[in-house]
């Protein structure tokens, strides 16, 4: 077999590198070939030849690069000395690629992976080869050497190795290569240092140390990084633990096993370890932090399918956990990242998972902060149906089974439970769980019978065609074989029939059948009621899924809307309110700052108008405007004029929300007359009334006034709230990035995007918008009659989105409330909504508003 | 013994023609049925227009006046004016042949149609779910109501040939969904 590693042109570079070597001393590498790693390998080649002198070794190759020398097969190779040649001819592939040639920060991290390798074999290496390397950095020296020699020779190549590797380590957070390589022999000086006691925080703070005297500036994210790669390469554990001299592979986080846990479930962890937990500040930091994975086990009909592994290949668990962490990654990115601790906590996790569960259909992984909104999809598409709290440990991560559907999670509110559990019993999964329970009730055995029987006679005498009649006939066989497997003694009794039918033996061994088959009686028992079960359910199934994924396919693309309300091209007017949030209860005295700017062109005849507006439980308090300072007539292009004004609220305006708004009108010079724009702020004081609307998940402070202020101004309509409130309450949830506003998801909740949040009259009219969906949701006889009144008139072009019958129907609502706040919406003046639409703003102002219009 | 022996040709010449007789009076010899097609069952009537039979040159004068017409995928949709305003009935034909009616009823309550009907094969989200609306379909009777999911107040009943509901999911009930809508912005 030839050999393709060590060949004569091969050989001959290696004494050629040899020599290289010898003659410059001072050189580490050869074009990213570390001596070390050199020496290594011309060792291991050595024990080919069972040669331990390096030079006698140098001989071979000279021999065999001049064809005087039997090279050695494939065959001969150590274990060891091929994962070396791997090593080396990686290199040697780099080296061709030139990569190794580039002075940049890959090269760092390439050559500390391709040493990582080489000393992963020098771990395992004989003590003749590092002997035999020893003579070579002693160029030929002592032919003997002792172990311990040799030892401390091996550390203190691996020294240069892991001072390498923490310069990567550095470079891949972010750390100027200048400064890692200044750093890092300092921090592997503090790691080798035999005896000490480490631990993640003592890593932390050591690196943390150190790039501080060596006055390296880098960001926390950086040092988390840094502190991470390090941790993982030199496997430093949270719990004290002697770093030996000799080098340490790198260790994956392992999860803590509990003595008393149970082994079908090695990741449930009892409440004791969870409180073992330690009390540093990074072990706090983890402790609190979990994610839920949400997944669905195969189902009873493809578990009991999945014996013929060629009907029901299932799902691969592996495939499935990554591509959801993959997922988790790419919907999370300012939580997680592919080489965070978390993540390998979690693919850790995944391991043992799969060890110890059975085949998982689907699943997902989702952080806390997303779990209601998680389960709601998640129950709507017929997801998962088990539920596993992972909590990040500083050993690894624990699962904790969690019972999300009946209150076993207090995260989880009731409204979600009751709309999941809903679903569950009215929609997507009723058949499946019917079919599954007409299968395995033992109350049903009546109607598996009558089936078994009525399918049986319809295969024969029903006028079919013949693939249906097949089909009739195995679906009877299936169900009655599964009828009989719910009655021992029927299968028993009918097993007997079939020995005595096959002229047993005399000492009554079997049937013949079952011997001729190599089965035993159980065995052929189940193989065949899950063949006679299985092919006619996989047809089912088959054809169930056709019809699903036919729908799914032509899902309508209906959409919510998010509009950008422009400002005034010519005017800025910036306002803020202090305090904005008042938590205690009044008296007290708010402070407004308003600017305004001459965006473009000169301002003249300018005029600034405020009014104040509140809601609270008791009624609207009115509030007498203050005298606003004096405003200049003109403003020069380009400046800013800043005025303050103060009230002072009294104790009638407990828990309520009050609102100002300024309006700021002015002629523009070479432009338009009477240009005006409106900036509104409000306070929250207290706890205001939200009438119906529930707020649900995690919310800011600022984000949830804002909302409110929106509510107090929608609630202003008796009618359209007392009706709206009149079907129950309406959950509001935050959302994340979305590239849309807002959406009602099942017709009860409302989720706001951050793209909402991107200035009020923004949040007001999405707000708005989808609280007319909701009134839809409430008022089927409403949208009918819109329908009829509306249908002369064209669709309201400031939706621009896909434009519908149901979305115009929101958004008439939405112009209706929003357009003499928000008069100019996605490019469109709406204030004049009544002339422009008469139509849609009749119908809105008769039906839904009851003729207010005080907005 | 020896009897068996002695005579085992015969006998078994005896046993095989009895086999035979035996097969030739128990199974029965093929007989030729004329068979006669299954009538296919017929949709139901919306103001004269039976979806499958009527055609463009037969539609009746009593639905009205045709306002418009679009040509999609290869169908003809008639908008039919409503009586009372509001969005016209929609007759689609393909061939020359009406398939399916969109009666825009506004009104009434789907309880009338489960009544009639039973419970319906199945419920959809499609048209009109953002504000509460849902398809129940009818297939073996030729029959789908959109009405509120809530309410009950019915928008719209589409009349087809009877058929079955997988079949009909695949044409006309195409944009349903047995899921909400995903929701996708620009």
């Amino acid at each position: 077999m030839e050999n393709d590693f060590l060949n004569p042109q091969k050989a001959r570079e290696l004494v050629e590198i040899y020599q290289w070597f010898l003659q410059n001393p001072d050189k580490y590498s050869y074009e990213g070939l570390s001596r070390k790693d050199f020496l290594f390998l011309v060792a291991s080649i050595g024990t080919l030849f069972d040669v331990e002198n390096l030079e006698q070794v140098v001989k071979i190759l000279e021999n065999i690069a001049n064809n005087k020398n039997v090279i050695p097969t494939h065959a001969a190779i150590p274990v060891n000395l091929k994962d070396l040649i791997e090593e080396y001819e990686k290199w040697e592939s780099l080296r061709r690629e030139k990569v190794l040639k580039k002075a940049s920060d890959v090269q760092v991290y390439q050559q500390a992976e391709k040493l990582s390798g080489a000393i992963s074999v020098a771990k395992v290496s004989q003590p003749k080869i590092a002997k035999l390397v020893y003579q070579a950095e002693k160029k030929g020296g002592e032919t003997t050497q002792t172990e311990k020699t040799t030892k401390d020779n091996l550390d203190e190549w691996v020294e240069q190795a892991r001072t390498i590797e923490i310069v990567a380590a550095l470079v891949m957070g972010g750390i100027p290569i200048a400064d890692a390589k200044k750093a890092a022999p300092l921090i592997a000086e503090r790691l080798k240092d035999a005896g000490i006691k480490i631990d993640e925080v003592e890593l932390e703070k050591i690196i943390q140390g150190i790039l501080e005297n060596q006055q390296v500036i880098i960001s926390p994210e950086q040092e988390h990084a840094v502190f991470e790669n390090i941790s993982e390469k030199f496997g430093v554990s949270a719990q004290s633990q002697t770093l030996s001299s000799s080098f340490k592979v790198a260790r994956p986080y392992r999860p803590k096993r509990n003595p008393t846990s149970s082994t079908s479930d090695p990741l449930r962890l009892s409440e004791a370890s969870e409180t073992t937990l330690g009390t540093s500040k990074n072990e706090k930091k983890i402790k609190e932090d979990y994610v839920y994975l949400l997944y669905k086990p195969q189902s009873y009909l493809q578990r009991l399918g999945g014996q013929f592994g060629f009907l029901f290949g299932g799902t691969n668990n592996k495939q499935v956990l990554e591509a959801a962490l993959q997922r988790l990654i790419i919907e999370n990115p300012q939580l997680y990242t592919d080489n965070s601790l978390e993540m390998r906590l979690l693919r850790q996790g995944i391991v043992n998972l799969i060890a110890t569960q059975g085949k998982i259909d689907n699943a997902q992984f989702v952080p806390q902060h997303k779990i209601e909104e998680a389960l709601r999809n998640y129950y709507w598409s017929g997801g998962s149906t088990q539920s596993m709290k992972l909590i990040f440990g500083e050993n690894g991560i624990v699962g904790k089974k969690v019972n999300l559907e009946k209150g076993g999670e207090s995260a989880i509110k009731n409204e979600v439970k009751a709309q999941a559990g809903s679903f569950i019993a009215d929609a997507g999964n009723q058949a499946s769980i019917k079919f599954k329970r007409f299968l395995t009730d033992p109350s049903l055995g009546w109607l598996r019978t009558s089936a078994a029987i009525g399918l049986g006679i319809g295969s024969i005498s029903f006028p079919i065609p013949g693939f249906l009649r097949i089909f009739m006939g195995f679906g009877g066989l299936g169900l009655g074989v599964v009828q009989i497997g719910h009655s021992p003694k029927a299968i028993s009794a009918s097993f007997d029939f079939l020995n005595r039918l096959s002229m047993p033996s005399s000492r009554g061994n079997g049937s013949p059948l079952g011997a001729l088959m190599g089965m035993g009686k159980n065995k052929m028992a189940g193989g065949l009621i899950a063949a006679i079960v299985a092919i006619p359910l996989s047809l089912i199934l088959f054809t169930f899924n056709g019809i699903s994924n036919s729908q799914s396919t032509f899902l309508p693309q209906a959409v919510s809307p998010i509009n950008v309300v422009p400002d005034s091209k010519y005017i800025s007017v910036t306002k803020t309110a202090d305090p904005s949030v008042f938590p205690g209860e009044p008296p007290l005295q708010v402070k407004y700052t308003v600017a305004i700017t001459a965006k473009e062109g000169n301002l003249t005849n300018i005029q600034v108008s405020e009014k104040f507006t509140s809601f609270t439980s008791k009624g609207n308090p009115s509030i007498t405007s203050p005298t606003l300072p004096a405003i200049p007539s003109t403003l020069e292009e380009g400046k800013t004029h800043t005025i303050t004004f103060a009230i002072n609220l009294g104790k009638e305006f407990k828990d309520s929300v009050v609102t100002n708004t300024i309006t700021v009108t002015a002629d523009v010079e070479s432009g338009p007359v009477k240009e005006s724009t409106t900036r509104s702020v409000s306070v929250i004081i207290g706890n205001p009334p939200t009438f119906c609307f529930t707020f649900t998940g995690n919310w800011t402070e600022g984000d949830k006034g804002m909302i409110m202020e929106s509510i107090g101004k929608i609630s202003k309509s008796t009618a359209y709230s007392s009706f709206l409130c009149s079907g129950g309450p309406v959950f509001i949830q935050r959302g994340g990035d979305m590239d849309y506003g807002g959406e009602v998801t099942d017709g009860n909740t409302i989720t706001m995007y951050n793209r909402a949040f991107r200035n009020k009259p923004s949040l007001f009219y999405t707000f708005a918008h989808e609280t007319g969906h909701v009134y839809g949701h409430r008022n089927g006889t409403s949208y009918n009659a819109f329908s009829i009144s509306t249908h002369d008139e064209p669709f309201l072009p400031t939706y621009t989105l896909k434009q519908t019958l149901d979305e115009d129907f929101a958004e008439t609502i939405a112009v209706y409330i929003v357009r003499k706040e928000v008069p100019n919406l996605s490019g469109v003046d709406i204030i004049n909504m009544e002339a422009k639409w008469p139509k849609h703003y009749n119908f809105a102002k008769t039906n839904i508003f009851s003729d207010f219009d005080g907005f | 013994m020896q009897f068996i022996k002695k005579h085992f040709v015969i006998i078994s010449l005896a046993f095989v023609a009895s086999i035979l007789v035996a097969i030739k009076i128990l199974v029965p010899a093929p007989t030729t049925v004329s068979s006669t097609p299954s009538p296919i069952p017929k949709a139901q009537s919306w103001n004269g227009v039976v979806p499958g039979q009527t055609t463009i040159q037969n539609l009746p004068e009593s639905i009205g006046k045709s306002e418009a017409t679009l040509n999609q995928n290869g169908q003809t949709t008639y908008e039919v004016e409503r009586k009372g305003g509001g969005p016209p009935h929609e007759v689609i034909t393909q061939n020359n042949t009406v398939e399916l009616v969109k009666d825009r009823v506004l009104s009434g309550n789907i309880s009338t149609f489960k009544n009639n009907y039973g419970e319906p094969e199945g419920e959809y989200f499609g048209e009109h779910q953002s504000v509460g609306f849902k398809t129940y379909v009818w297939a073996k009777d030729g029959v789908a109501v959109v009405a509120h999911e809530k309410e009950g107040v019915i928008f719209e009943v589409w009349y087809f040939q009877p058929t079955t509901l997988q079949v009909f999911l695949s044409t006309w009930g195409k944009g349903l969904s047995i899921e909400p809508e995903q929701k996708s912005g620009y």
